[in-house]
């Protein structure tokens, strides 16, 4: 079994041999001639954008089409505003950075709140507001030739590379630190499947808000780098160009802490660094690599350049588990309590349930009868008009308020999330970890069996599973009957003899007789 | 207010026609038609280079022109993106990036000048209305249900359903796939720049207005209902009154930001309705 150890290593993104190498790049840039040094400039600054794109993109997995307005909000509120007060940089770089999280954590919020696809239309009508206020501010209509926030230094242009690739190194620890986090974790779950992670116990507004406002405020960041280094502000540079070369800069790079850098060099470096080649160097940056980003991508089938341990443990799944001494055993619920659910509505009609403690009860019943509605009504997903109960009062409201008191439950078709993602937010207790370790040895199964480990390390007081039929009948009574024998009242749809042999009870929904 | 709610209706009705298109996209490919807004522009900023003395096109050809170049455009995104990226982030991002690249050619590529727009259809001025805020007040409600009827009534809705429903069930029924999202593909691009051609004589459309159209049509698809091209009409008109009531309180940005107020307010109260609507997450 993968120890704690090792599964903390794997979700660790490495971060300090990537920083040398890009100081050392920098630091070769700073001693060149003057139109790399100036080239160098323009790609720090848009590196360090990138690194916030790279968080929420890349590694957490969000279509986030706001990410134009937060380099806007901490380019005019750090940059302009910051210049036109004569604020110092201690000042204004905090600004931008402040203004880009705000901007962040509200497109977050709405990601968590509504899922991706949703998400990516909230995060889109956002930006653009956010562009277009800031653009209705009379000096930010079009502001040129001012010193954003001190930042190019009166020591020319070498000394200004040290100052923006200072920010970019700073951006990139930053991100380093973050991806590896569990706040990106929880983020990630949040943002691909909000009811997951509700189901989980957590909120998923509030995941995917933290992590929105970490890569706001690198985004931020990077859009007061950028106003310093072009010493002006424009609101159509922050439209829809912008956003879609960040997002697949983050794409092309991928989730590692160099990725940001990689991403920019190829969508931005063309541009900037070939000024000699004249069609190169004038057009803009979409225009030359947007189709060709598509097709690296295509070529790659969507995979970034640069891989990472995160990522790739996230393909790979859990590690299969030997067995080790001492036995691991299931984990009991901290308090062990009953599910009811008196005239719950179904397709079937209503149906009446009484799951005791150390339970197993198999809910059967033709397709469409409405057992998966009837497990989304008890776990909170769907409404349940009052019908359900938990230890004989009315359930609370909501998924994430029914998973906080003790109930968890599995899904038809296994939720398309990184499994590290979820093991992270889960497996940080000893006794969830001895739980996992129990269950991986029991199930012997990769991919399909990973939401049965959550449950398990959950330890929840009543655990629902709908169709597990990716692992095999008889591992799954075993692991079922372990479940309930350690305090869990356990409910199963599964219509496999070996699994119903293994239920206490059976109960037929939309089939001959009452249910 | 006689002069402004009528003009708010038409453009609300444009937003429509375009909701009705990101609908028919949506249950086609299950994935947002974030390039619509883009495709929308370029059929006008063509229809004003065609149409203009230089270009030398009958102006009776111009819409149908540039309506074919608006279907041509949409049904490419198939092969060129959504055949090569997974489906899913892969698919939004792939058609973001293709979007902010159509914006950098037409910004770039495609200069329009000042030609005036011409109407698509000239129809008479009704009751002190003006002829195109009649004609956008006609033709896209009628668009719009029309695209509603084509998607719930017709056997190639039914096609476009079974597709987006399952790829591999469509072709196993004998359905091919591949030509039936073309076509709703393209059927989108060509409302959308029929939507850009009603638009364009009572509001001001350019590369700059792309992503703020995109907003506008798959709101106006999602504001209110099911995510359905017949819910598209409410939501639109919906849309134009919030934005037209917003730039008359604020002009330089009380539009964008009460379609915005509006967009963001009702998903985030409504969510898990939509959640359900634009697919099944269990």
């Amino acid at each position: 079994v993968s120890s704690p150890a090792s599964r903390a290593r794997s979700t660790r993104v490495p971060r300090v041999r990537p920083l040398l190498v890009v100081a050392v790049a920098l630091a070769i840039v700073a001693v060149a001639p003057e139109p790399v040094v100036l080239g160098g400039l323009r790609l720090a600054a848009y590196a360090t954008a990138a690194s916030g794109a790279t968080l929420l993109v890349s590694r957490t997995g969000a279509p986030d089409l706001a990410i134009g307005g937060m380099v806007a909000a901490g380019a005019y509120l750090g940059g302009v505003a910051s210049a036109l007060l004569s604020l110092p940089v201690a000042v204004g770089l905090p600004a931008g950075l402040v203004a880009g999280a705000l901007v962040g954590a509200a497109s977050g919020a709405m990601h968590g709140r509504l899922g991706w696809l949703l998400g990516a239309l909230t995060s889109l009508t956002l930006g653009g507001a956010v562009v277009a206020v800031l653009g209705a501010w009379p000096p930010g209509g079009g502001a040129a030739g001012f010193h954003a926030v001190g930042l190019p230094t009166p020591f020319g242009d070498r000394a200004d590379l040290v100052a923006i690739g200072g920010l970019l190194l700073v951006a990139l620890l930053a991100y380093g630190r973050t991806a590896g986090h569990r706040w990106s974790a929880a983020g990630s779950v949040a943002v691909r499947a909000p009811t997951v992670a509700a189901s989980l116990g957590r909120s998923p507004a509030r995941d995917a808000a933290r992590v929105g406002a970490m890569a706001g405020g690198l985004l931020g960041l990077g859009g007061v780098s950028l106003a310093a280094v072009d010493g002006s502000v424009f609101p159509a540079a922050y439209g829809l160009e912008l956003t879609a070369a960040l997002a697949l800069a983050a794409l092309l790079g991928g989730p590692s802490v160099l990725g940001p850098v990689v991403g920019t060099l190829l969508v931005w470096g063309p541009g900037v660094v070939l000024p000699l080649v004249p069609w190169v160097g004038t057009a803009p940056p979409l225009l030359v690599m947007g189709p060709v980003g598509l097709a690296v991508l295509a070529l790659r089938r969507g995979r970034p350049l640069l891989a990472s341990p995160t990522a790739s443990e996230a393909r790979r799944g859990p590690e299969p588990a030997p067995d080790v001494d001492p036995a691991p055993t299931p984990r009991s619920p901290n308090r062990q309590t009953s599910l009811g659910a008196d005239g719950l509505a179904t397709p079937a009609g209503r149906l009446d349930l009484r799951l005791e403690p150390g339970e197993v009860v198999a809910l059967v019943g033709p397709n469409g009868a409405g057992k998966s509605t009837a497990l989304a009504r008890l776990g909170g997903q769907l409404p349940d008009g009052g019908a359900a109960s938990i230890g004989g009062v009315r359930a609370p409201r909501g998924a994430a308020a029914r998973a906080r008191g003790g109930l968890a439950r599995t899904w038809q078709r296994p939720p398309d999330v990184p499994d590290a993602d979820v093991e992270r937010l889960l497996l940080g207790e000893p006794e969830a970890r001895e739980a996992a370790r129990w269950a991986r040895g029991l199930l012997r199964d990769d991919h399909g069996s990973a939401p049965l480990v959550w449950v398990a390390a959950r330890g929840p007081a009543i655990a629902l599973f709908d169709e597990p039929t990716d692992v095999p009948p008889e591992r799954l009574a075993a692991y079922l009957r372990g479940l309930a024998d350690a305090g869990t009242a356990v409910l199963v749809v599964d219509h496999r003899p070996e699994v119903r042999r293994a239920a206490d009870r059976v109960i037929t929904l939309g089939g001959e007789g009452p249910a | 207010v006689t002069a402004t709610i009528p003009a708010a209706l038409a453009l609300g009705a444009t937003y429509a026609v375009v909701g009705a298109a990101v609908a028919v996209v949506a249950v086609a490919t299950r994935t947002l038609h974030l390039a619509v807004g883009q495709v929308l522009v370029a059929g006008v900023l063509l229809s004003l280079v065609l149409g203009s003395p230089l270009a030398g096109v009958p102006g009776p050809l111009v819409p149908g022109l540039v309506v074919l170049a608006g279907a041509v455009l949409s049904a490419a995104l198939g092969p060129l993106v959504l055949d090569r990226l997974h489906p899913g982030l892969p698919w939004l991002l792939g058609l973001v990036v293709a979007a902010g690249t159509i914006d950098a050619v037409l910004a770039r590529g495609l200069t329009a000048g000042t030609y005036r727009p011409a109407p698509l259809v000239t129809l008479p001025a009704v009751a002190g209305l003006a002829p195109a805020v009649v004609t956008a007040l006609l033709l896209g409600p009628m668009l719009a249900v029309s695209l509603a009827a084509l998607l719930h009534l017709t056997r190639w809705g039914r096609r476009v359903r079974i597709v987006g429903g399952s790829w591999t069930a469509a072709a196993r029924g004998g359905i091919r796939p591949a030509v039936v999202r073309a076509q709703a593909l393209a059927l989108g691009g060509a409302a959308a720049v029929v939507a850009g051609l009603l638009a364009a004589p009572i509001a001001f459309v350019s590369t700059g207005q792309a992503a703020g159209f995109t907003v506008r049509g798959i709101a106006a698809a999602a504001l209110l209902g099911r995510g359905g091209p017949a819910w598209a009409l409410p939501g639109g008109l919906l849309l134009g009154l919030a934005e037209v009531a917003g730039a008359s309180w604020w002009p330089a940005a009380g539009g964008d930001l009460a379609v915005a107020v509006l967009v963001i307010g009702v998903l985030t109260v409504r969510g898990g309705d939509h959640l359900r609507s634009w697919g099944r997450t269990w």
